[in-house]
């Protein structure tokens, strides 16, 4: 029986759900976070997450030996997270009025993770992805650099234009 | 200008995100005492956001449970990939034995056939020699022309048979036709000197010369 697991690759899904149940026990909180910080939304921040563990699942189908770290997660979420939000832009200047119609949900209702939100929400993708793999998700411009397919100067450079455009947002009066 | 100006964003990208030395620190210090564009208080920036960052990371209350869709989507997919192996090794089954049945009982005997350059049509009277040349080969030794409603065909020239062939080996035989048969199968009655044939042109060579 064993056997045939083997060939016909079955032990190979098997052994690729375990561990992707594994990356899902240890990281979905904080990547469901990051993403629906990115994004804005909790439901698609939700489709995102399953993505990207889909993903996940798939690269160790392919190829079992191979590690997955949580920064390859965080890296094929802010991918799909800009796809996203390009996506989202385009179909807002097609419709503009469907896109003001739709605000961002959040969970907390405390003022400054609202405000919080609204000032990541009026950066570009860019600039957005840098600044949340370092400030928010906590790795160096280097590593995002890595994740994001940039050069490290580049990445630095728009955690500066991002910060400067979130403090003048914070600090506007309502 | 700009590409210094940019190199001096970079440097407060580091200093925002803690990862400049104090050499860098100084450096930018310098600049932006000279540049209006830049921040002389970088730092304050820095800790603004930090801060607002912490404070949502502090009030965060969602605790998503993806597990169970992964695990039903997984589940899917492992079952859409194991009914598509199993489509496809039944196919392969079923192939093999279409394969395995058309050779058998339909182009086995016929093979050599497909093999083989296509002859030339024969008229309908040359139909049940040529039939006979299947099973048993025969040489047509007739010269002249075979008269047939549907033309004139004409005779095959005689083939002197090698001396140590395979066909001089074989007994003579005489090949009879049914008129009545040929007629039945292939249209009209031939005339009789045309059914009945020797199959070895030898006599006809001889008497020629």
């Amino acid at each position: 029986m064993m056997q045939h697991v083997q060939v016909l690759g079955l032990d190979r899904t098997l052994d690729a759900q375990a561990r992707v149940e594994r990356l899902v026990l240890d990281h979905q909180t904080r990547l469901a976070r990051f993403v629906r910080r990115f994004v804005g939304d909790r439901d698609i921040a939700l489709d995102v997450v399953q993505e990207v563990f889909l993903s996940a699942y798939r690269v160790l189908c392919g190829d079992p030996t191979r590690p997955l770290t949580a920064g390859w997660l965080y890296k094929t979420a802010t991918n799909r997270a800009i796809s996203y939000l390009r996506r989202h832009k385009r179909m807002a200047e097609v419709a503009p009025l469907e896109e003001s119609a739709a605000p961002f949900r959040l969970d907390e209702r405390s003022a400054i993770s609202l405000d919080l939100q609204t000032a990541l929400s009026r950066l570009g993708p860019e600039q957005l992805a840098c600044i949340m793999l370092t400030a928010y998700a906590g790795y160096s411009s280097q590593e995002a650099a890595l994740m994001l397919g940039v050069s490290p100067e580049a990445v630095r450079q728009r955690v500066c234009r991002a910060m400067r455009a979130m403090r003048r947002t914070l600090e506007a009066p309502e | 200008m700009k590409r210094a100006h940019a190199a001096y964003e970079a440097l407060a990208g580091a200093i925002l995100l803690g990862e400049a030395s104090a050499a860098d620190r100084e450096a930018y210090a310098a600049h932006a005492a000279t540049c209006a564009q830049c921040e002389r208080d970088i730092e304050a920036t820095g800790t603004l956001v930090s801060s607002a960052f912490a404070a949502a990371h502090h009030s965060e209350t969602w605790r998503p449970f993806v597990r169970d869709e992964i695990d039903a989507r997984i589940a899917r997919r492992r079952s859409l990939s194991m009914r598509r192996i199993t489509t496809l090794l039944s196919a392969a089954v079923a192939g093999t034995l279409a394969l395995n049945v058309a050779l058998a009982i339909g182009i086995g005997p016929h093979a050599h056939r497909l093999a083989q350059p296509a002859a030339p049509p024969l008229s309908a009277a040359a139909q049940p020699l040529a039939a006979t040349s299947v099973a048993q080969p025969v040489k047509v030794a007739a010269v002249g022309s075979l008269q047939h409603p549907g033309g004139v065909e004409p005779a095959r020239r005689a083939v002197p048979a090698r001396k140590h062939s395979a066909a001089r080996a074989r007994p003579e035989s005489v090949l009879t036709v049914d008129p009545a048969q040929a007629s039945a199968q292939q249209g009209p009655a031939l005339p009789a000197i045309l059914v009945t044939l020797p199959l070895s042109s030898e006599p006809l060579e001889r008497g020629r010369r």
